[in-house]
C-alpha cells in the first residue's frame, strides 16, 4: 500500500477533521465532569439516585447534553472522517498523478482502509476518553433502585456481556458505535467516486442530508420492529428500556446488512472510478 | 343577636372547612396525558400545588406508556424553572413510583410544582403517556 501512510497524514491534517476531533474531545471530557459539578450541591442527590460508573456511563449516554450533541450529529460525523480527501484530489489533479503512478486499485484501497481505519480509531478513542472520566467522577459500587433501571433486560445480546461484566458491555457499545460511524464513513467516501458533487459544500451536507432522511425513513418503517433500528441498537439504554427486544442475531442482521451494502458500494465506487479513469 | 352570631360563625368555619378541603382534593393527585417528544427533552405535562412541604418526595404512577419503552424518566422543577429532583429517575409502566426531592430543595407548601417526563432513549418517533401524580 504505496499511499496508506501519506493518506493517513491527509486525513489527520484535515481541518474538518480537526474540528470534529477537538469539539467531541470536549464533549467527552466535559459532560461527566458537568453532571458531576451541576448535582454534587444537591444533598441527598447520589444516595438516591447512585454513584455507580456503570450506571452513570449508561445515564449520560441517555439523557446528558454531550448525548443530545453526539445523537444530534451522528450522521454527519461519517462525512467529516472522510476528511474530503477523495473529493479534493478529484476536482484537482492530484488524484490523476497519484493513479498515474501505482494504478487506481492501490489509490482506491488505501482510501477505503484509511477511513475506516481512521475512523474507527478516533472514535473508540474518543469514546473510551468518555469512559474513562466518568470512571473518574463516579466511582461507588453502591447499587440503588435507579441502578437496576440501566441494566439490560436478560434475554437483549447486552445482557450477556453485562453478566461478564458492566465494563466489557460498555467496551461492547463503544465497538459497535465506532465500527457503525467507520462503515458509514467508507460508504460517504465510495459516493464520491460514483456521484459527481458540484462543489466542496454540497460534497458535505448532501451526504449528512441523505443519511439523516433514510435514518428518519427506516426510523418510522421500523416502529414496530425497533429492535431493527440501528439508531437505536447503538444506544445502551435502549437494551434496558425498549419494550422489544435487542437479541444478538438482531444486531448481527442490522450490522451484516449495512456491511453488505457498504460492500457494494465499495464495489460500484471502484468500478465506476475505473471507468472515469 | 346571639344566635346570629353563632350562625355566621358556624357558616364561616364551614365555608373555610369545604375551602380547605377543595383545595386538598386539588393537591391531592392530578391526572397527565401527552406526547413524550421526538429525539429528546423536558415535556412539562402537568403543574400542581405543594401541599405538605414535609413530604419529601413525589409519587407518580404511568397508567399507559404508548409503543417504545416500558419507563419514562421523571423529575421536577419549579416555576423560576430549577430542579426539584434529579432528571436521572425513572418511572416504569403499570407501576407507581416514590421519586424524592432533592434534600436541601425541598419545595414549600402552596409553591406550584411541574412535572417533566421525557423519553429514556433517543427516538424519532413522539410516545404516548397518561397517567397521575402527586407534588405531596
Amino acid at each position: 500500500m504505496p499511499y496508506l501512510r501519506s493518506d493517513f497524514v491527509k486525513l489527520y491534517k484535515s481541518k474538518q477533521v480537526k474540528i470534529m476531533l477537538i469539539v467531541l474531545a470536549f464533549v467527552m471530557i466535559f459532560d461527566p465532569i458537568s453532571v458531576l459539578i451541576i448535582n454534587s450541591p444537591q444533598s441527598g442527590f447520589y444516595e438516591n439516585v447512585g454513584r455507580h460508573y456503570f450506571q452513570f456511563w449508561v445515564l449520560m449516554n441517555s439523557v446528558s447534553w454531550g448525548n443530545t450533541v453526539y445523537m444530534t450529529l451522528l450522521w454527519i460525523f461519517p462525512v467529516i472522517s472522510t476528511g474530503l480527501i477523495m473529493y479534493e484530489e478529484k476536482v484537482t489533479s492530484v488524484k490523476a498523478f497519484l493513479v498515474s503512478r501505482n494504478g487506481w486499485g492501490s489509490y482506491y484501497i488505501s482510501k477505503v482502509l484509511t477511513v475506516f481505519i481512521s475512523t474507527f480509531v478516533n472514535f473508540f478513542v474518543l469514546l473510551s476518553v468518555n469512559v474513562l472520566v466518568t470512571l473518574l467522577c463516579f466511582h461507588s459500587e453502591v447499587k440503588t433502585d435507579q441502578f437496576w433501571f440501566c441494566v439490560p433486560k436478560e434475554a437483549t445480546f447486552a445482557y450477556k456481556f453485562y453478566e461478564i461484566s458492566p465494563m466489557c458491555m460498555i467496551f461492547v457499545y463503544i465497538f459497535l458505535n465506532a465500527l457503525l460511524i467507520a462503515l458509514l464513513a467508507v460508504l460517504i467516501m465510495t459516493t464520491y467516486s460514483i456521484v459527481r458533487m458540484k462543489n466542496k459544500y454540497i460534497a458535505l451536507i448532501a451526504p449528512a442530508a441523505c443519511l439523516y432522511v433514510i435514518q428518519y425513513a427506516v426510523s418510522w418503517l421500523l416502529v414496530d420492529r425497533m429492535n431493527y433500528d440501528i439508531s437505536l441498537i447503538i444506544q445502551p439504554m435502549a437494551s434496558a428500556a425498549l419494550i422489544q427486544t435487542i437479541r444478538g442475531s438482531d444486531v448481527l442482521l442490522t450490522y451484516g446488512i449495512i456491511a453488505i451494502i457498504v460492500f457494494l458500494f465499495i464495489i460500484l465506487g471502484y468500478k465506476r472510478g475505473r471507468e472515469i479513469v | 343577636m346571639k344566635h346570629w352570631k353563632k350562625m355566621s360563625l358556624g357558616t364561616i368555619a364551614t365555608v373555610a372547612m369545604v375551602a380547605c378541603m377543595s383545595i386538598t382534593a386539588m393537591a391531592a393527585t392530578a391526572d397527565f396525558e401527552g406526547y413524550l417528544p421526538e429525539k429528546q427533552g423536558d415535556t412539562e405535562i402537568s403543574k400542581v400545588g405543594r401541599q405538605d412541604a414535609s413530604v419529601d418526595h413525589f409519587t407518580i404512577t404511568i397508567s399507559s406508556l404508548g409503543s417504545g419503552t416500558s419507563s419514562v424518566r421523571a423529575w421536577t422543577e419549579g416555576s423560576a424553572g430549577g430542579n426539584y429532583s434529579s432528571p436521572y429517575n425513572e418511572a416504569s409502566n403499570g407501576k407507581t413510583t416514590d421519586i424524592k426531592y432533592f434534600e436541601n430543595d425541598l419545595p414549600k407548601q402552596g409553591k406550584n410544582v411541574t412535572l417533566n417526563l421525557d423519553n429514556p432513549v433517543y427516538m424519532s418517533t413522539t410516545v404516548y403517556v397518561s397517567g397521575s401524580w402527586t407534588p405531596n
